[in-house]
């Protein structure tokens, strides 16, 4: 007997009808299920009857729910988004706050004026692109500006982290959020990219052809899969908006609840207005998987 | 043949139920019933000869996927063949608890659509969608030996002992317990390079 590992109990596997050692359950289970398969046979519905008592059963034995505290995910959307237009489209964007720019916003267009109103918010308080802009070389110059904006910071981690990973978005599935032209779908990184440092734990996301949302309606939500976690609930990276032209660039802050030892992939999905804590992935656009 | 994907991209694409159930979300509840409710019940109604047996198992085997929700990792196993890991494991514990007579006439795999009670099964559902790892289950058999095959599927398809193989095949008893560990031992390492992303890229 050699080539392979002794199965730990010997009495429990001789005694054992159609299992072996637990270790190899799953193959047995994915045996089984090939065997069947083979047999060409349609499944029988389970009976009605016992479909409706399990169902009413499962409530005794699910785990309760965990609840969402609105507090913290409502002051989250505040305090950790972070919206950094290009300068260019921000300029756009703050001057044409009466409609959505292009008309390719997928939400309402209701929401649209509060949207653009919160945007201009947030460019002002993370970027100050929204500031009146002084004549160049005149004395109110922002020589005293003294925040990076967003996309200089993610510039600098790239510059002074050799350790951050620099990954790009793929499109996960067909979904209305991903507006980007053919071009950038063609292009290696025209969905933009996640840059992401193990060491300070920080990282940037840019997004280049994901759709306006409507916050009251829905929000973009990040998931980090960590290798030394269970995949089966990825990290929540919070909730985040995009409420500047969806033809633009943005920039969104990476921050994380949780420390992420080794991120493997990190995932946007389409939830509700403040998150969720487990997504169903309904709604899955875009996803970067690090090599 | 459909791209293979990694682990973690089969959680992000594909729709998986129990991560919900594990979160309290009872909205998945229905759904878990419908997707795996057939597959548990084929599982229950192929070994346990009373109706009724089957039925108090598949409840069991719920109740487990329920409570042990939180246990399922997509690094591990597809979702599927972890609801057919706890189903197995429920319905054969049924099984010695009862001593009911195996029917060993399921190795004559059309029998499945004629089970006890037309009456309750006339309502025939879909064709068993298999997973990736069935997939390689199935690639796997094929690999093997006709007598080995047939000796994994005496003792996973039919649950028969050892003895009661060696003694339908003709086989010495080791030879027996050696096809069958060696059958599974090198679909079990197959599955666990599955969700290497070195073994991911090479398949591409």
């Amino acid at each position: 007997m050699s080539g392979f590992d002794e199965p730990r109990d010997d009495a429990a596997w001789d005694a054992s009808p159609g299992t072996a050692t637990r270790d190899w359950e799953p193959a047995a289970a994915a045996v089984e299920l090939a065997l069947l398969r083979r047999t060409g046979s349609p499944l029988p519905s389970l009976p009605a009857e016992l479909s409706e008592r399990i169902r009413r059963d499962a409530a005794a034995n699910l785990p309760r729910p965990i609840a969402i505290d609105r507090s913290v995910t409502d002051r989250s959307v505040t305090e950790r988004t972070v919206i950094e237009p290009r300068a260019s489209e921000t300029r756009r964007d703050l001057s044409s706050q009466s409609g959505p720019a292009g008309g390719r916003s997928w939400w309402a267009a209701a929401g649209w004026g509060a949207a653009a109103c919160l945007t201009g918010v947030l460019c002002w308080q993370w970027s100050g692109a929204g500031r009146i802009e002084p004549p160049p070389g005149g004395p109110l110059a922002p020589t005293t500006e003294t925040r990076p904006s967003i996309a200089e910071l993610r510039t600098r981690l790239l510059a002074d982290d050799p350790e951050a990973v620099k990954v790009a978005w793929k499109k996960a599935a067909d979904d209305p959020a991903i507006v980007a032209d053919k071009a950038d779908l063609e292009a290696a990184d025209g969905l933009g990219d996640v840059v992401w440092s193990p060491e300070r734990q920080q990282g940037f996301m840019r997004f280049r052809g994901l759709a306006a949302n409507d916050p009251s309606v829905a929000q973009y939500q990040l998931w980090i899969f960590d290798a030394e976690r269970n995949a089966a609930h990825p990290v929540d990276g919070g909730v985040f908006d995009v409420l500047a032209a969806a033809d633009g660039e943005v920039v969104v802050r990476i921050d994380p609840r949780l420390p992420i030892r080794r991120a493997t992939a990190f995932a946007i999905t389409v939830e509700r207005p403040g998150g969720v804590v487990v997504s169903g992935r309904e709604r899955l656009p875009l996803i970067a998987a690090v090599p | 043949m459909q791209p293979r994907r990694s682990r973690i991209q089969r959680f992000v694409l594909e729709d998986l139920l129990l991560p919900r159930i594990a979160a309290g979300d009872q909205s998945a509840v229905p759904e878990c019933i419908s997707r795996y409710g057939g597959l548990i019940w084929s599982l229950a109604r192929r070994r346990l000869a009373s109706r009724q047996d089957a039925e108090d198992a598949v409840q069991e085997v719920f109740v487990d996927l329920w409570r042990s929700a939180d246990r399922f990792d997509p690094l591990v196993a597809e979702e599927i063949t972890f609801v057919a890991m706890i189903a197995r494991r429920r319905v054969i514990d049924t099984l010695r608890r009862r001593t009911l007579v195996r029917q060993t006439s399921a190795a004559d795999a059309s029998s499945i659509a004629n089970l006890a009670d037309p009456a309750g099964d006339a309502s025939v559902g879909r064709r068993l969608e298999l997973g990736e790892e069935a997939r390689l289950a199935d690639e796997h058999l094929d690999q093997l030996k006709p007598e080995e095959q047939r000796v994994l599927r005496l003792s996973i398809y039919d649950d028969l002992s050892h003895g009661a193989i060696a003694e339908q095949t003709g086989l010495p008893l080791g030879t027996v317990k050696s096809h069958i560990r060696r059958g599974l031992d090198s679909l079990r390492r197959k599955l666990a390079g599955r969700g290497r992303p070195q073994a991911e890229r090479s398949t591409r």
